[in-house]
């Protein structure tokens, strides 16, 4: 045999590594169960995002909420014309044509929807122009043109919650933004609960807690209980990095797979969702938020799975109650994401780096849900509950970035330590 | 014993060590060893040369040496034209030398067999033999455990006989067998007429004595319990006879190892 040589600690260590993930990796390709499981979170996926698109290529009805494309006095010219021009609604010898005989009666649909939301500012403070003009009329007074009392005439204020994280107050003059545009603001609302609704709960949650716990509850446990694990042992490699090596060929495997799941996702996201150019590249931040918490999540989950089939040759059911506990963490997550019991799950953790990349990305979501709940004194418009329920504003209260590296921190120091019950737990088991 | 000599079980009392280290909390000294575990079950998704040379990576070997490596001791136990077959496609004995290959890998010191005869032909019995007196002639050293007394006298003389974890023999075979000759063994026949049976084998010298509890069934009593067993096929066979079970009935290891317990307390 000629001479090898001898590989120092660290290659010796990476080329180990790199035989018993790969090993693992070929395993479960090998195995029908794996493509299964992939399949199935596929094709939840899949569903998912059938709904989303069904919503997206949908007609919402445009709702005109302040009566200002009807005729009531069948005279041609539409409420909110006769209103501009102070002409009586209810008198069909009252209308803008006599005054003037060029000026001829509208289409009543652009009456519809014709004081949409001008909000752009995210600060507090004055925002809403009155678009159609029925608000400084000369028949009303000075206090109705300013019922909310801030000295300018015809705008709605905004104050920001100083109890509710990030949600407002609005105070309106009167008719000011009372026609929005509902379709517009139903598909963009909506986009945004899906992006939402399918990362956190769909990838972050259920692909996150379900893959490792059919595929990685048994990385070890199977190898224990069929015998096969005898060779590995049988080799010059210390059981903790039997442990970690196999998870990572695992990892290699989940990795890519929420990759490509997510990569599909935000295309299909992109491309459907309500926007001016052809693809919505301002969702790629929340997007990658949402690929970072299910990598990290997948990683903690995998760990502890595997942990746990190590423990007790029925580790699955062990985990069960565990996924039972999550599942009540992420409701909780979407109701109240500063509850101090979030500090003790998982999913937590990763819900906080969602919405923490949301924040970042969709900075004015707090004011969109506000506009839409409020609907111009007509809310809620459709999809304005929706965004409320999936939006939560990042639970730790140090903002958005300072966010994302705790729960990072944080959810690597999980991992970690349930490698460390793992490989303690597999050190002290005699295998028959 | 084995189990505890590779780490997979912790010793209830005294300790083990596996060259000064005990296995139980370094696998540092597996560098030197290979392992051939007494399960049958195997990767049966990875072809022979994936099996060997995956696990020739965890002693450290790069991906190109450890396939060298691998073909180079699938070549020893004489498997290299189905490298390349999925090991679960392998019979018996395929399986059992693909294992020893697989504890061939790193070259090691000493070698650890754990029942590698179990299960398997004749053929692969003494293809498996060879390959164990091979090693030995390679200067390894090579440690075989059977309950198959037979079989082990033709690898090696020298034997321990273990029995509840006690120490019952130690040392040449032939000196052990010597003792073992003292025990009588019995072969029984069943077969279309005992009496004509028993005529024609009464002739051979290793047989003692001989009964019939009924009309079909024959007790052999031998001293030469191997040699009798060899020869009793063609006994059979010159004289016509139809005989339908062979067994020995008090031949169990149990029986054997109490006399030896009983006679060396």
């Amino acid at each position: 045999m000629a001479e090898r040589q001898l590989p120092s600690l660290w290659s010796g260590m990476d080329r180990k590594a790199l035989a018993i993930a790969e090993f693992t990796l070929r395993q479960q390709r090998k195995r029908l169960s794996t493509w299964v499981v992939l399949l199935v979170g596929f094709a939840a996926m899949a569903v998912l995002t059938m709904f989303y698109i069904d919503a997206m290529t949908r007609d919402y009805e445009a709702i005109d909420n302040d009566g200002d494309s009807y005729d009531w006095d069948n005279d041609g010219y539409p409420n909110g014309q006769e209103f501009l021009y102070g002409t009586d609604i209810f008198d069909d010898n009252s209308h803008p044509g006599l005054l003037d005989a060029s000026i001829l009666p509208d289409d009543p649909s652009l009456w519809i929807n014709e004081d949409d939301f001008d909000w752009d500012a995210l600060e507090a403070g004055s925002v809403g122009v009155d678009d159609n003009g029925d608000c400084d009329t000369a028949d009303r007074t000075p206090s109705q043109k300013d019922a909310n009392r801030n000295g300018i005439p015809c705008d709605i204020v905004l104050r920001l919650d100083p109890y509710g994280q990030g949600t407002y107050t609005i105070l309106s003059d009167g008719n000011v933004d009372e026609d929005p545009d509902d379709e517009a603001y139903a598909l963009e609302s909506i986009h945004r609960s899906f992006v939402l609704a399918i990362g956190k709960l769909g990838v972050v949650f259920l692909i996150g807690i379900f893959v490792p716990l059919f595929m990685a509850t048994g990385l070890i446990r199977n190898e224990m209980s069929s015998g096969t694990m005898h060779f590995m042992l049988a080799k010059p490699i210390a059981r903790s990095e039997v442990f970690l090596y196999r998870l990572l060929g695992f990892y290699a495997l989940a990795w890519v797979y929420l990759t490509v799941l997510i990569a599909l996702l935000a295309i299909v996201a992109g491309l459907m969702g309500p926007s001016d150019g052809f693809f919505r590249f301002g969702d790629l931040g929340v997007w990658m938020s949402v690929w970072l918490a299910s990598i990290m999540a997948i990683t903690v989950y995998g760990m502890l799975f595997c942990t746990l089939g190590v423990m007790w040759k029925h580790g699955m059911v062990l985990a069960l109650p565990i996924a039972a506990w999550e599942l009540g963490m992420v409701l909780t997550t979407l109701g109240a994401p500063d509850a101090a019991i979030l500090r003790f799950s998982v999913i937590g953790w990763a819900m906080n780096i969602v919405d923490a990349g949301a924040a970042l990305a969709w900075q004015d979501t707090p004011l969109l849900i506000q506009m839409g709940l409020w609907g111009g004194g007509n809310g809620p418009l459709t999809g304005a509950d929706a965004l409320n329920v999936f939006w939560s504003t990042p639970g730790l209260g140090i903002g958005a970035l300072g966010t994302i590296v705790v729960s990072m921190l944080v959810l690597l120091f999980q991992a970690a330590a349930c490698w460390l019950l793992g490989s303690v737990l597999f050190k002290s088991k005699e295998i028959e | 014993m084995f189990k505890l000599l590779m780490g997979k079980l912790r010793p209830s009392a005294g300790e083990v060590k596996l060259f000064g280290v005990d296995p139980w909390k370094n696998p540092a000294p597996y560098a030197n060893v290979g392992f051939v575990p007494e399960h049958e079950k195997m990767h049966d998704w990875m072809t022979a040369l994936e099996f060997v040379s995956t696990f020739a990576r965890l002693h450290g070997m790069t991906r190109k040496e450890a396939e060298v490596e691998a073909i180079r001791v699938l070549d020893f136990v004489g498997l290299s034209d189905v490298a390349n077959k999925e090991i679960g496609r392998f019979s018996k004995g395929m399986r059992q030398r693909t294992k020893i290959a697989h504890a061939l890998v790193n070259d090691p010191e000493l070698i650890i067999l754990d029942e590698p005869l179990q299960g398997c032909d004749p053929l692969a019995r003494t293809t498996i033999m060879n390959v164990i007196r091979e090693l030995g002639k390679l200067g390894r050293t090579v440690l075989v455990s059977s309950h198959i007394l037979n079989e082990i006298e033709r690898i090696t003389e020298q034997i321990v006989i273990l029995h509840q974890g006690k120490l019952v023999a130690l040392g040449n075979l032939h000196a052990i067998r010597e003792r073992l000759d003292q025990i009588p063994h019995t072969i029984r026949l069943i077969g279309d007429d005992a009496r004509a049976l028993a005529r024609d084998i009464l002739g051979h010298p290793a047989v003692f004595g001989v009964s019939f509890p009924n009309e079909t069934e024959l007790l052999i009593q031998t001293y030469d319990f191997g040699q009798l067993h060899a020869e009793l096929p063609r006994l059979i066979v010159e004289n016509n006879h139809k005989v339908s079970v062979i067994d020995n009935p008090d031949d169990d290891l149990e029986s054997l190892l109490h006399y030896l317990a009983g006679g060396n307390a």
